[in-house]
């Protein structure tokens, strides 16, 4: 089934950064934002939108890459993330696995209250996974 | 917006069970939740609820989601069709498979009732008070 005719997608997507556009009818919203940079010896992908089933395989196939390519230190900075279900959350699991089995690792960075910190805590996956409070927290 | 028999307002949505509209679904959720003055902290456990149980029916194939929202007996209640079975750890569709069998578990601890009238039809509510 296509698309509704009144919403169309499109992405642009950098080395750096990838966006995904939603033409609607009341104008453009971007609904995931992932931009990647170094920072400490890191590799900090941060991350502006929501999180769902439509969004989260955009992160999940950049971070997956990143952890082929990179160093294996990897920052998913969340704080900017407004909403996070269970894929989001499936997909950050994906990315901690993937990371782990390249050697490297992968942190995640979000307010105590945010979405994030609650869902994490809902699902008891709050000591599975490293969260810090900032990305200074984490490269110190 | 509809009117049923008893003049209870009820607010409907129907949507396909594609992944695209998940993000209408949660807000559609939270909108009414506001509609009806619920706080903003339950607001956001219904954003949720609902967004799960889209994912839900999407992941199990589903054609259509619809919802139906009351208030009644001081309580709101949010009916929702189409979302599949929660607990099916043989489902195809999964994308990561590490949520087997938690989703229901998640919705219990988000809302303090949900029922399974019949298959495909989840019925969850939380405490209105005027």
């Amino acid at each position: 089934m296509s698309g509704p005719p009144w919403r169309t997608c499109w992405t642009r997507a950098t080395p750096d950064l990838i966006e995904a556009y939603w033409r609607t009818e009341e104008g453009i919203v971007i609904d995931l934002t992932l931009d990647t940079r170094s920072h400490g010896g890191w590799t900090v992908v941060a991350v502006r939108g929501e999180l769902d089933l439509y969004t989260a395989p955009q992160l999940r196939e950049h971070v997956v890459q990143l952890a082929d390519d990179a160093s294996g230190r990897l920052v998913i900075d969340l704080d900017e993330v407004g909403f996070i279900d269970s894929s989001g959350l499936g997909v950050i699991v994906a990315c901690l696995k993937r990371c782990r089995e390249q050697g490297g690792d992968l942190v995640l960075v979000a307010p105590e209250q945010s979405p994030v910190t609650k869902l994490l805590a809902l699902t008891g996956l709050t000591s599975a996974i490293p969260v810090a409070a900032s990305i200074d927290d984490v490269t110190g | 917006v509809a009117n049923d028999p008893d003049d209870t307002p009820e607010i409907t949505l129907s949507l396909p069970a594609e992944a695209v509209f998940a993000v209408t679904a949660r807000t559609f959720a939270a909108n009414a939740a506001r509609h009806y003055g619920l706080d903003e902290e339950t607001t956001e456990d219904l954003r949720l609820v609902a967004s799960e149980l889209f994912t839900n029916a999407v992941e199990r194939r589903s054609d259509a989601v619809a919802f139906e929202i009351r208030c009644t007996d001081r309580r709101w209640e949010m009916r929702v069709e189409g979302i599949g079975a929660l607990v099916d750890e043989d489902a195809e569709g999964r994308r990561e498979g590490w949520f087997v069998g938690y989703r229901a578990a998640l919705l219990e601890t988000l809302v303090d009732r949900v029922e399974f009238p019949e298959d495909g039809v989840v019925v969850i509510s939380v405490p209105h008070l005027d």
